[in-house]
């Protein structure tokens, strides 16, 4: 087993390496008008909007750039080190846009996809991720959500979905100075398949403190995913040892 | 000295007592088996001492080996290794005016058409450099953040119109301060700010914005842009020119003499922009100069993993355990048959 370990060496600091070097970040954010649902405190574009930015500001070396969509998908923030500058530009996403058909209203989740593996695709970051957040299910664009993770598996690019909404059937919704009642549909099949293929992962956000879980979690994941197979090589031997020295000092003692 | 995984430090603490009193108990027991056989003090003369002494090695060599492992789990990281990685490319903060007197047609089509395809031009000249773009006139902000995503650059060099700001007056100085603060903290690249203006009615402090620059390591290139004999400003549609007061036609005029000045006080080189290509030419080069005087390396200093170093000396004491007991066992073999020989 302990063979086995000092084999280990050469993959372990290439790890410690990407460390320090930085991952590079896309974030797709969903931002067609059913994203003001209030069933997030106040509603889910801003608490996606505050949750976001306070993932930006804990990732010091990393590359992240913003990509928006809704009927269609646009970038709003290139790749860059210039934290402050993606903060300004989060700041001012808004569903206004949608709202008031500056850009088409509809959940493009393909196409979000597909911007931001743009933005990656020339990247030479040791990992690359898209994060992707939606309320909804696809319903425009011409890219279909399972293609645009094909082609995000092609370029080594990792996909984060999440899922934004309440486990009730409806959400709160504003409407005309009133408030009503929307149905909240989200795919969650395609989300899951999303990352799949992708070898990501899933994930549902039923409020702002959940959603902070998810992103502190993929946060975790993104720093040290690749420790553990060491660990768990180290963990044998050291109970391998272990048992030969109980064992050696009780029943298989050796009396001349 | 550092360890990654602390908690299985704790390990040691709660083992070793245990494995202690484990060997302890274990030769407490020996005795005992040992008495039934008969008196110590005879049957210590009669078995070579070896044989216990051979015990205890086996207990400390494993004992030892049980912390090695331990340690290894805790992952050590000390000592600094350093790691050279060599990187061409500079990066090249642009500061674009969009006052409204840069769309005067003096330069053809117009001063800011004609900068922004000289941004485009030069953008595209080097793949490894990094740009950012930052629109000023009373304000000034950034409108595309340092990066090496030359199709974005494009994208957000084409949408630059000066209805992005709304603000009028031309403050080169917050553009310069703003710029200064948009590259990367990578001390070691070189870093160019190019200035693309007319000069007009500017609103001072636009040297001492250079000067600070320029002490940060960063050049300040100036491009002044448009002619001496000044353009007319266009508005709304077709061969409808801006008017002052009294219903003249605005003349805007290149400041020259003010824009060589922010280059001298920023480092960097003054470029007159014509309806010629020389510009782009000049400053090309300017950049490429930047470029080669140093091949920029960065250098990471990190903790380096030592688990590597430990886990060899794991395999050394069991190895050393192995070949230990086999010669003591084979010592005791000799001893036994030399024994019976007598």
């Amino acid at each position: 087993m302990v063979i086995i370990v000092l084999a280990r060496p050469q993959t372990a600091e290439n790890w410690e390496e990407s460390d320090v070097e930085g991952i590079d970040i896309m974030l797709a954010t969903d931002v067609s008008t059913s994203m003001l649902a209030m069933d997030l405190k106040p509603n889910r574009i801003e608490a996606a909007k505050e949750v976001a930015a306070n993932f930006v500001n804990s990732r010091k070396n990393d590359n992240i750039g913003l990509t928006i969509f809704a009927g269609e998908s646009f970038t709003q923030c290139p790749l860059t080190i210039d934290h402050a500058a993606v903060l300004n530009m989060l700041n001012a996403v808004q569903c206004e846009i949608a709202l008031n058909g500056v850009i088409e209203d509809g959940t493009a989740i393909g196409m979000g996809i597909a911007n931001g593996v743009s933005r990656l695709k020339e990247s030479k970051a040791k990992s690359k991720v898209i994060i992707l957040l939606t309320d909804g299910s696809n319903n425009s664009g011409e890219i279909s959500p399972e293609a645009a993770a094909e082609i995000a598996k092609e370029f080594g690019i990792r996909v984060y979905a999440i899922g934004v909404g309440t486990n009730n059937k409806t959400a709160p919704y504003p409407y005309g100075g009133e408030v009503i009642n929307v149905p909240v549909e989200i795919d969650e099949a395609t989300l899951q398949r999303i990352a799949d293929i992708t070898n990501g992962q899933y994930y549902r956000a039923t409020s702002k403190e959940s959603l902070a879980e998810i992103y502190s979690e993929i946060d975790k994941l993104e720093r040290s995913a690749y420790d553990e197979e060491y660990y768990i090589f180290a963990l044998i031997a050291l109970v391998t040892l272990l048992l030969e020295v109980v064992l050696r000092n009780t029943i298989l003692r050796k009396l001349p | 000295m550092r360890f990654a995984n602390p908690e299985y430090l704790y390990l040691l603490a709660l083992l070793l007592p245990l494995l202690v009193a484990l060997f302890i108990y274990s030769v407490h027991r020996r005795k005992q088996a040992l008495k039934s056989y008969g008196d110590i003090e005879l049957l210590k003369r009669l078995m070579p001492s070896m044989a216990s002494l051979r015990g205890k090695i086996t207990f400390w060599l494993l004992t030892v080996a049980v912390v090695l492992a331990i340690v290894m789990l805790a992952r050590p990281q000390f000592g600094s290794s350093k790691e050279v990685v060599t990187t061409r490319g500079v990066e090249v903060v642009v500061a674009l005016d969009i006052s409204n007197s840069m769309l005067a047609d003096d330069i053809k089509p117009n001063r800011l058409e004609k900068a922004k395809r000289l941004i485009s031009r030069i953008m595209s000249k080097s793949k490894e450099n990094k740009v950012a773009l930052i629109v000023f006139a009373g304000d000034a902000f950034v409108q595309l953040p340092i990066t090496d995503d030359f199709i974005s650059a494009g994208m957000f060099l084409e949408s630059i119109s000066p209805s992005l700001i709304e603000y009028q007056g031309t403050d080169i100085g917050a553009a310069i301060d703003l710029a200064a603060k948009s590259f990367t903290p990578n001390e070691k690249i070189g870093k160019a700010i190019i200035l693309i203006t007319d000069g007009e009615n500017h609103e001072g402090g636009a040297e001492e914005a250079a000067k600070r620059a320029a002490e940060k390591g960063m050049n300040v290139f100036v491009l002044g842009i448009g002619t001496d004999k000044g353009g007319r400003i266009p508005v709304g549609g077709k061969d409808e020119y801006m008017r002052d007061e009294q219903g003249y036609q605005v003349l805007s005029k290149l400041n020259e003499e003010m824009a060589r000045s922010i280059a001298e006080a920023g480092k960097g080189t003054y470029v007159r922009v014509d309806n010629t290509n020389n510009a782009q030419a000049i400053i090309e080069n300017e950049l490429e100069k930047l470029q080669q005087d140093e091949v920029r390396t960065e250098v990471y200093t990190k903790y380096k993993e030592q688990f590597i170093v430990i886990a060899f000396m794991l395999l050394v004491v069991l190895v050393a355990e192995m070949v230990v007991t086999a010669a003591i066992d084979a010592i005791i073999q000799a001893k036994n048959r030399k024994g019976e020989r007598d």
